[in-house]
């Protein structure tokens, strides 16, 4: 965008402090580190670092979900600029991507999945389904 | 406002507005870059729907097959490390914008060629991992977690591949014309696309790859 | 992609016209010839609104006779007219015909042709991009039509639950055909809603602000985002089934443990959000026929602004109510009951407001008034039983039952139809430079809205009686054949009110022709917004001059003031205002065959996907060479950019130079991102 700089522009705030390349450089590197982090966390659920050091299911879930966060806004932010454009492109983008996550995270819910069990399982709909199954089977 | 006064007949010549990346417009940010954005933003949509269909069917592995579950047939380091390398190609895709601002032509077409390098490697990984599963007994077909797994890596597989088209589109389409500052728009708007396609890939890493069931 | 497109030659490669003397454009472009190929290559967002509202009333009588079968076939009970097979295939694409090939693609003519009239600009941010969706929905339309002589129509209903539409239950091709033609219609829709989008956001003129915009407007840009945000979900839902058809997926395979819900869950996030965009233009449409019949400002402008963006974003939390039975559960069903209550509200608020506008004002009943009138009220009883329906145990009883589809046919019918009809009536003038006939108009009218009630006013009481929907007959003795014969009877009425119609058209072009084709005038209604403010019909470039905006309903406000008792006195007549569409010295974007030949490729691998890959090779050729031409159509070279015209004029534009206009000759050329935009759209089609 340094090509808007002298331009007539009612909108002069979106051009200020251009990442150089040495801080794209170290914004890639921090990208990789937040990486190897998740995959410490894998190995370590696999007991790579030893049994004593298995983190709780639980806690590995949250600590990968968080780090996949932080590494998706540092790529929207830095790389895809939209710390430094015009804000209505960032809401744009968030209207997508809320609806997105919202609507299906609503419907994953409708069936009753969760991150937090074994996945998905028959959810059992109500009470006695199972025994009314049968009994068509039977029948 | 101008952009609609712009239809007229003002005609432009392009030399000595060549400070310009952009169309005046309401918003102030160029008619493309707009588009490009609404597009992003819409395929948050088709993506979502991708991995919601997966993570229905994501224990579902052992239908029809010997695995226990995913965590049999996926093989992390070797995803991991073609994770590493589309993450790497998102900061030579910016390089390769910066070079372009600063009108360096050279450097702005040699980081382009290596993000699409890099972009290829991926997809090599990708043909790669699908003829091992494929070898595991893994068809498309096989059962509802295959058909949802390929299908959701697949469709990420074409954006990174026509992601690749526009590079090579780019650095070779501008062999006459130049890639210099002017042209600085355009590659924008390819990096926005690649970038994009990365963070999709950041996520399914994570919620397909990585995080274990139960 | 440009939004200045030069005038160029048509064709890649044309380098022979690249002279400073010889202008490209002025050479090769087709000039207002009349000739059938202009409207092949043609970028004018007027001529491609009409093109679709034209499609649209071939698909429409299409879908009408599909319809009058339906009802022949249930005018008495055991009907032996339509086989069951054959019935299932009729009602299943007479719905989706008029969702996806008539009430879409009128509301996209309305929009393509007044959106940037409304806010003022020259044409849209994209018009090569506008041609392609034109093109692409065509194509769509007439490969999913293409079925039926093809081994018949897709069967599984509109909404084509699995696993009725595996190929286990529907072996024939027709769901095939649905999938991927509504895939490519899809891609019409998305590409057009990114156009549209950003040519509201950006090329309003000075002092058009987004709050100065006529509703009309408003209503599209809300269901342009639906659109844009709604395709990407059927269309993973389509692939999905395409996939599962065509290639052994088993995405909806229950035998290997699929969920089939899961298709119902993806169609409805798209399919409520789908209602809306059915039923938001009609109700835009009426925002502007009402208040200029009224001669009264639409009431509460923000509240109609803000109930649709409302409507818009509720529309995403309420899908589960086409589930209520299908098993969800007892919280999914409750949580989704309410919502679909409380989205009840916003769409209360704009009938209010309709009132209101109606309320103490000198109303005038003309054709377009009555239609408009016709929807307030038959969508008021449409939205009631809507909301009947959204108290679940209630809508157990209703639902599969006619009482369904009398609800929703008085919302689209009732609702968006009659809002579609009462825009054909009012803005005619301005697109074709005539009037249509009034009294007519009125026939036309009355047997519509009679016709209508008769057809679907019984079917309440067919289907809480419990006539089941969808089903291709019923026996004597279950005492469903006084009103089905009704039904029937009201089906031709309707039918005779849209033969009324077309005839209207022919009638009126004739008399004005031996009248000595008189011109309305640029403003025959005494209307309010800007589209009123250029010649009847609609001069190519649009407008001569940008015009500076200072006020909401600023036409308006250009004729009529202030007295000093504060009574509002005429100031000027509408011929002063408007402008004459004299000014020839506007450039436009040039034409270009390249959409066409993109979008022709489509269908052709859509055939290969369903007969033989081999076919999805000159398929895919096709797309490829469409994409290349379109990029190179663009001199890329800046050597080659000597074909402007130097004259080009400042001096033609004084008002544009004084508001300050200072870069107004930007352009932003890049070939490359015709490319880019087009296959990344295609390709998440
Ligand atoms: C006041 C607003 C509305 C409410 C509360 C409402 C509610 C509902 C509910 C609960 C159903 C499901 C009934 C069932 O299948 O058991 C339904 C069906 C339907 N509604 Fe509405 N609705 C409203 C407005 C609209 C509008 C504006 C449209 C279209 C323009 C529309 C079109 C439809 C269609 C097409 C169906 C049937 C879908 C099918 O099963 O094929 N509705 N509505
Ligand atoms: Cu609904």
């Amino acid at each position: 965008m340094t090509a808007t700089e002298n331009h007539v522009d009612t909108h002069d705030d979106h051009d200020h402090g251009h990442p150089s390349d040495r801080s794209y450089v170290g914004i890639a590197i921090a990208l990789a580190i937040l990486t190897a982090v998740e995959i410490a966390m894998f190995v370590a659920e696999k007991g790579g670092f030893g049994d004593a050091l298995v983190p709780p299911a639980w806690s590995l879930k949250i600590g990968l979900i968080a780090l996949m966060i932080v590494k998706f806004f540092i790529v929207g932010a830095y790389f895809m600029h939209l710390k430094f454009d015009d804000s209505i492109l960032w809401k744009l983008f968030a209207a997508g991507l809320v609806l997105a996550v919202g609507v299906y995270w609503i419907m994953l819910s409708a069936f009753e999945f969760s991150f937090w069990n074994d996945g998905y399982e028959d959810p059992g709909f109500w009470d006695g389904q199972v025994e009314f199954e049968q009994m068509v089977e039977d029948s | 406002m101008a952009s609609a006064t712009a239809v007229v007949d003002e005609h432009v010549d392009d030399h000595g507005h060549d400070d310009h990346g952009h169309a005046e417009t309401n918003t102030g940010i160029s008619n493309n870059k707009l588009a490009m954005w609404l597009f992003l933003s819409s395929d948050c949509l088709l993506f979502g729907a991708l991995i919601s269909s997966f993570l229905l069917y994501r224990t579902n592995i052992s239908d029809g097959t010997e695995f226990e579950g995913p965590g049999d047939v996926f093989d992390i380091p070797f995803t991991s490390l073609s994770s590493f390398i589309l993450l790497m190609s998102s900061l030579t895709m910016v390089l390769s914008l910066s070079a372009v601002n600063r009108d360096d032509q050279r450097a702005g077409r040699i980081w382009m060629l290596c993000t699409a390098g890099l972009g290829m490697l991926f997809i090599g990984g990708q043909v790669f991992e699908f003829t091992e599963f494929a070898g595991k007994g893994l068809g498309y077909t096989t059962n509802t977690w295959t058909s949802a797994f390929y299908t959701l890596t697949g469709f990420h597989g074409v954006h990174v591949s026509v992601g690749i088209l526009l590079l090579l589109g780019t650095v070779f389409g501008t062999r006459n014309s130049g890639l210099g500052k002017e042209k600085s728009e355009t590659v924008e708007l390819v990096g926005l696309y690649w970038h994009f396609v990365d963070i999709v890939w950041v996520i399914i890493f994570t919620v397909i790859y990585l995080i274990p069931i139960g | 992609m440009a939004i200045i497109e030069r005038p160029l030659a048509i064709g890649a490669g044309d380098e022979a016209g690249a002279t400073a003397d010889r202008p490209l454009g002025d050479l090769t472009r087709p000039k207002q010839s009349d000739s059938w190929k202009d409207w092949l290559s043609t970028v004018d967002h007027k001529k491609i609104g009409i093109m679709y509202g034209v499609a649209a009333m071939f698909f429409f009588v299409i879908g009408g006779a599909e319809a009058l079968l339906i009802r022949l076939q249930l005018a008495t009970p055991n009907g032996t007219l339509l086989s069951p097979e054959v019935y299932n295939q009729v009602f299943t694409m007479h719905g989706v015909t008029m969702i996806f090939l008539v009430i879409m693609p009128l509301a996209a003519a309305f929009a393509n042709y007044l959106l940037p009239l409304q806010i003022g600009a020259r044409d849209v941010a994209f018009p090569r991009m506008n041609a392609l969706s034109f093109w692409v929905f065509l194509f769509g339309g007439l490969f999913l039509n293409s079925a039926w002589l093809l081994g018949g129509g897709a069967d599984g209903g509109w909404f084509n639950y699995s696993p009725n539409s595996s190929v286990t239950f529907s072996p024939s091709h027709g769901i095939d055909f649905y999938a991927l033609g509504l895939q490519i219609t899809g891609i019409a829709s998305l590409v057009s809603a990114i156009n549209l989008i950003t040519t509201v956001l950006n090329m309003r003129p000075k002092g058009m602000s987004m709050f100065r915009m006529p509703i009309f407007t408003w209503m599209n840009l809300v269901v342009q985002f639906l659109l844009l945000f709604a395709v990407p979900v059927i269309s993973v839902a389509l692939f999905e089934l395409t996939f599962d058809r065509l290639f052994g997926a088993n995405f909806f395979n229950t035998e290997k443990g699929a969920d089939p819900l899961l298709w119902q869950h993806l169609f409805w996030i798209f399919g409520h959000p789908e209602v809306y965009i059915l039923i938001l233009p009609s109700f835009g449409i009426i925002s502007e026929v009402i208040p200029t019949f009224s001669r009264k400002p639409i009431f509460g402008y923000s509240f109609m602004v803000f109930s649709g963006i409302a409507i818009g974003f509720m529309g995403w939390g309420v899908w589960a109510h086409h589930m209520f039975v299908s098993g969800i559960g007892p919280i999914s069903v409750a949580a989704f009951s309410l919502s679909t209550m409380f989205i009840a509200v916003p769409t209360g608020v704009k009938i209010l407001n309709w009132l209101a506008t109606i309320w103490g004002g000198r109303l005038r009943f003309t054709t377009a008034m009555l239609f408009a009138v016709g929807v307030v009220s038959m969508f008021t009883i449409g939205g009631l039983s809507g909301v009947t329906h959204s108290i679940a145990p209630a809508d157990t009883q209703q639902t599969d039952t006619y009482y369904i589809v009398a609800h929703f046919h008085y919302v689209i019918f009732g609702g968006a139809l009659l809002g579609i009809f009462s825009g054909f009536y009012f803005w005619w003038p301005k697109m074709f430079g005539y009037m249509l006939n009034e009294r007519i108009g009125k026939w036309n009218f009355w047997l519509q809205i009679v016709g209508f009630n008769v057809t679907f006013g019984p079917m309440h009481i067919l289907g809480l009686q419990g006539m089941s929907r969808r089903i291709d007959t019923y026996d004597e003795d279950f005492g469903f054949e006084f009103w089905n014969l009704v039904a029937t009877v009201g089906s031709f009425i309707i039918a005779a009110g849209i033969a009324i119609f077309f005839y209207n058209i022919a009638y009126s072009r004739k008399e004005w022709k031996k009248a000595g084709m008189p011109n309305p005038g640029p403003d025959p209604w005494d209307a309010r917004s800007l589209e009123w403010m250029t010649a009847s019909p609609t001069p190519e470039h649009n407008f001569d001059e940008d015009i500076i905006v200072e006020s909401q309903d600023e036409f308006w406000h250009r004729k009529y003031g202030y007295d000093e008792n504060n009574n509002v006195v005429r100031i000027a007549t509408a011929e002063e205002v408007a402008q004459d569409g004299s000014n020839h010295n506007v450039h436009l974007p040039s034409p270009s065959y390249f959409p066409i030949v993109l979008s022709l490729g489509l269908p052709i691998v859509a055939y290969g996907l369903i007969y033989s890959l081999w076919l999805c090779i000159p398929g895919a050729a096709l797309i490829i060479y469409g994409m290349v031409g379109w990029i190179f159509e663009h001199p890329d070279d800046p050597n080659a950019a000597h074909d402007h015209h130097d004259d080009h004029g400042d001096d033609d534009d004084p008002d544009a130079v004084e508001a300050g206009d200072v870069d107004v000759d930007e352009v932003v050329a890049e070939a490359e991102l015709v490319g880019a935009g087009a296959e990344t759209e295609a390709d998440n089609g």
